[in-house]
């Protein structure tokens, strides 16, 4: 055997742990790459709303963004993955969030109050907006945050098991995982039990369809009545959302409740908040219930203040005096905006504290004190 | 310069105030009038203290025992009075900027909110690190004591009748005997007069009072608790008011640092003098109390209508209060008609507040920083992380089986601070609780586990024994006709400030709003 010197020797034991090194770092990449794939196979599915191209990119018809993606691209709602020219979704059976949550959370004030639902959310949103309070989940795509393994059926049996009839798609948009929605609310009608999406309403009309054929009630977030702060703030535009709430409301038999977060300084202009409430009156009707929410900093626009108490109190009563009937406040508690009034007798019909229900007056649909109709759904 | 003339003059005169009024000799020397009539915090703890040695008899050798016990004690004050010294001017300014974010009720900045929170905490801290190693010390000494000594010093009340029975002079007996005599007959006249009326004893209450006093002492206990008291030994044994006396006693000379210890104590620091430390202490509570009814003003979002009730309510209350305080004895209404007609007029403002602001009100606990809760309720369409439990559960669901026990006694150690202390049964009991919740937990799936979580945290909620007290307490005086939480709360003498600043604030609303012109604006999302 040959004497080797302290150079050689060194030498010969870096590169030994060099190719060690080497080959562990690779057996742990290919390791985890098949997992990530075999977990991607499991559940991703091809979306339904898309047109293939023949250079073998493909046309999302999701929404009105209109992505057109090449092999290998995300869409803007950060969900939607063109591979080997077919599109899928990657939300499918990965939401980020499960949990049971009373309806009043969506917001909902007229559709069976105090009633707990099976909130899902996966993770992807096809806006943008610099204030929302869901960002971590919203603004990242679904296989970069943690996520259950739940199929559609699934979801349905395991809010059977609690007890739970209503299935919620809140927090994140449903847009974003519609394939993955229409599917859950697929099985829980088939289960006869009532499904709820909040959605921002930045839909092509198709898909809208498509989810509202098994879907009991939506509420929509109408997030300013501005084009320039729809585009600025949200990055998309106000036609395509006002078209969605004329489509709900004249096209499909889902009860519709509309929510605005008041930004100060950038959408509480009183004129604004007035033409959005005769808009609402004359495309959506009266009985539309509108729900004025107040804004937390939160996200990009973290240097804003609160929403003062005046100015919500300000814009609910413009949005009363237009004629609107039922007219909200969220986000603050106790306040008188988060009761329910008769609007022909002014009796108290519902009672509430934020998001708990205090005291529920209404007897089969009705005022209790002069009988009239309260419009909503009720049982 | 002049500030430190000043000062030095105020320390002199008190010095002088103080060494004249020392005893030299024997407790009879203390007169029973001395207590009463002392001005100052200083001097009536120096006077409290005294009576105390004297009460309890403490002998030369006793005091030469506590000598060295008595100087580390003092070294402690000399360090705490330097840390309040640096804690209590700044927490004086964080809450005035924290007010001033209050009163606009558009919420905090965070670095105002976080000052303001950290000195509080340091504020708080410091007086109870200080009273803890006190009672610590105080355990030494109290071993030192006989058990007839150990006896007196338990039931001591500077203002009691024992202290009073234990060496007032045979002349001040006979002139409290007096004094009695002629309270009896005065109230025996008194007695008369009414029953000769037609009205009732001025003197008896209605009802039964031992159930408040009761849930009083166990709500002491908590938060005693919460915040260690210094007990009657640390109290007036161990502060610099008691070395003088203390190294009399043992016939020894004062040591420079114990000297160092009294001064401190008597005019405070060069730095920090006395009077303007409790100068600070009193800015610091009026501010407290300010922020707190802000905080309940804020979290309870009246509209301008109940606003205007609730002042003249709140008037009405104030106006009776001032003419009981103010009217001669005779004058005064009977106690029970006073209560009856303040809980008359609570009952008035209750019917203003809607369902939601009662049941905020019932929960509400005074606070610098108000609670999530009443802030900021749960935002619609937020999908918020829960809980501190819910954190907590998911947290120890993931950790190994043998680190579980160690969290939960750590869970439990929190819990007994805040909502007061467990006998050792009830500990084992809510660790055996813990520990089996947290173990259900780790066997679920993930869904299972998201979905019950909430129902889980239900299951393993401490018992609030504080806020159940007090909703007690709070039926309880409503039974015998006192005025309870909401007077406290709504109808205190500074409220109607409060809800006239915010009257004016709603009236005027947010003004005009000028339109934001986004085209003008660089594209915000870049």
């Amino acid at each position: 055997m040959e004497d080797c010197n302290r150079r050689e020797f060194l030498g010969c034991l870096g590169s030994c742990m060099g190719a060690f090194s080497v080959a562990s770092l690779g057996w742990f990449g290919c390791t985890r790459l098949w997992a990530n794939v075999e977990d991607e196979v499991k559940w991703t599915r091809e979306v339904d709303f898309y047109d293939r191209r023949d250079d073998g990119a493909v046309a999302c018809r999701v929404c009105p963004h209109r992505c057109i993606l090449n092999d290998g691209q995300t869409g803007i709602c950060r969900s939607r993955v063109n591979v080997g020219g077919k599109h899928y979704s990657r939300g499918y059976g990965r939401p980020c969030i499960v949990r049971v949550d009373p309806v009043e959370k969506i917001p909902m004030s007229h559709f069976l109050p105090g009633t707990d639902t099976m909130t899902i959310a996966c993770g992807g949103c096809n806006l943008r907006c610099l204030y929302c309070q869901n960002w971590e989940q919203s603004q990242r795509e679904p296989d970069r945050q943690k996520s259950f393994n739940l199929s559609p059926e699934a979801a349905v049996v395991e809010a059977r098991k609690r007890g739970v009839n209503v299935i919620a798609f809140n927090y994140t948009e449903p847009v974003a995982f519609l394939e993955y929605a229409t599917e859950v609310a697929w099985f829980a009608r088939r289960a006869e039990m009532r499904v709820i999406a909040a959605t921002a309403g930045y839909i092509e009309r198709d898909a809208l369809l498509s989810l509202t054929k098994y879907v009991d009630a939506i509420t929509v977030g109408l997030k300013g009545f501005d084009e320039g702060f729809y585009s600025a703030v949200c990055g998309v535009r106000l036609d395509k959302v006002l078209e969605t709430i004329a489509t709900i409301r004249k096209e499909t038999k889902c009860w519709l409740e509309l929510v605005n977060l008041v930004v100060p300084t950038y959408n509480d202009f009183p004129e604004d908040i007035r033409k959005m409430a005769g808009w609402i009156r004359r495309e959506a009707g009266v009985d539309t219930p509108l729900h004025f929410a107040r804004y937390v900093p939160m996200y990009r626009l973290d240097n804003l203040p609160r929403t003062p108490v005046t100015t919500l109190d300000a814009v609910c009563e413009i949005a009363r005096r237009v004629g609107l009937r039922y007219v909200y406040t969220s986000n603050i508690a106790p306040h008188d905006g988060n009761n329910s009034y008769c609007t022909k007798c002014g009796a108290s019909l519902i009672q509430r504290l934020g998001l708990k229900i205090i005291e529920n007056r209404i007897e089969n649909g009705r005022c209790p004190e002069c009988r009239i109709m309260i419009p909503g759904v009720w049982k | 310069m002049n500030t430190q003339r000043l000062m030095w003059c105020a320390a002199l005169i008190e010095l002088c105030g103080i060494s004249l009024m020392v005893p030299h000799s024997h407790g009879a020397d203390v007169p029973a009038q001395f207590r009463t009539s002392m001005a100052g915090h200083a001097r009536r703890e120096k006077l409290q203290s005294i009576d105390f040695i004297l009460a309890i008899g403490l002998t030369k050798d006793q005091a030469l025992a506590a000598l060295p016990i008595c100087e580390q004690a003092c070294r402690l004050y000399v360090d705490g009075y330097a840390q309040l010294s640096k804690i209590i001017p700044e927490e004086v300014k964080a809450y005035r900027a924290f007010l001033q974010e209050d009163r606009l009720n558009n919420g905090f900045s965070p670095e105002i909110e976080s000052r303001a929170a950290l000195l509080h905490s340091q504020a708080i801290t410091t007086n109870d690190r200080m009273a803890a190693m006190l009672n610590d010390l105080a355990v030494d000494l109290w071993n030192q004591l006989s058990p007839e000594q150990q006896d007196f010093a338990a039931q001591y009340d500077p203002h009691g009748q024992a202290v009073f029975e234990k060496y007032a002079t045979p002349k001040e007996r006979r002139e409290a005997a007096e004094r009695n005599k002629d309270r009896e007959k005065s109230r025996a006249k008194a007695i008369r007069r009414a029953a000769q009326r037609g009205e009732r004893n001025p003197f008896e209450t209605r009802g039964d009072h031992s159930g408040m006093a009761q849930a009083q002492a166990e709500l002491n206990e908590i938060m005693k608790a919460r915040h260690p008291r210094r007990d009657r030994i640390a109290r007036y044994l161990l502060s610099p008011a008691a070395a003088e006396t203390i190294w009399k006693k043992a016939g020894v000379a004062l040591p420079a640092e114990v000297r160092k210890a009294v001064n401190v104590w008597r005019v405070g620091t060069h730095a920090y003098p006395l009077p303007q430390y409790e100068r600070d202490i009193r800015t610091k509570s009026g501010l407290s109390r300010e922020i707190n009814n802000w905080n309940l003003v804020n979290g309870m979002h009246f509209s301008c209508d109940q606003i205007k009730e609730l002042v003249t309510v709140a008037e009405k209350s104030r106006r009776l209060r001032i003419q009981q305080r103010s009217a001669k004895p005779k004058e005064r209404m009977h106690k029970d008609d006073y209560n009856a007609a303040q809980v008359q007029l609570e009952v008035r403002a209750e019917r203003i507040l809607r369902p939601g602001q009662t049941e905020v009100l019932a929960t509400y606990q005074p606070c610098l920083i108000p609670p999530k809760g009443l802030r900021d309720p749960v935002r619609v369409g937020q999908a918020n992380d829960g809980t501190h439990l819910e954190r907590w559960l998911t947290r120890a669901r993931s950790l190994d089986a043998t680190l579980v026990s160690g969290t939960v006694e750590q869970l439990i150690s929190a819990e007994t601070k805040h909502y007061g202390p467990l006998d050792t049964n009830d500990r084992e009991n809510r660790k055996v609780l813990l520990i089996d919740v947290v173990s259900r937990a780790a066997i679920m799936s993930e869904v299972e586990f998201a979905l019950q979580k909430e129902a889980l945290v239900d299951q393993i909620q401490p018992v609030d024994q504080h806020g159940k007290l007090i909703a007690e307490m709070d039926r309880m005086r409503r039974a015998v006709l006192q005025p309870g939480r909401l007077s406290q709360m709504l109808l205190n003498d500074d409220m109607v400030a409060v809800l006239k600043v915010r009257y004016k604030q709603l009236k005027q609303g947010t003004g005009k709003v000028r339109k934001r012109r986004f085209d003008d604006e660089p594209a915000l999302l870049d």
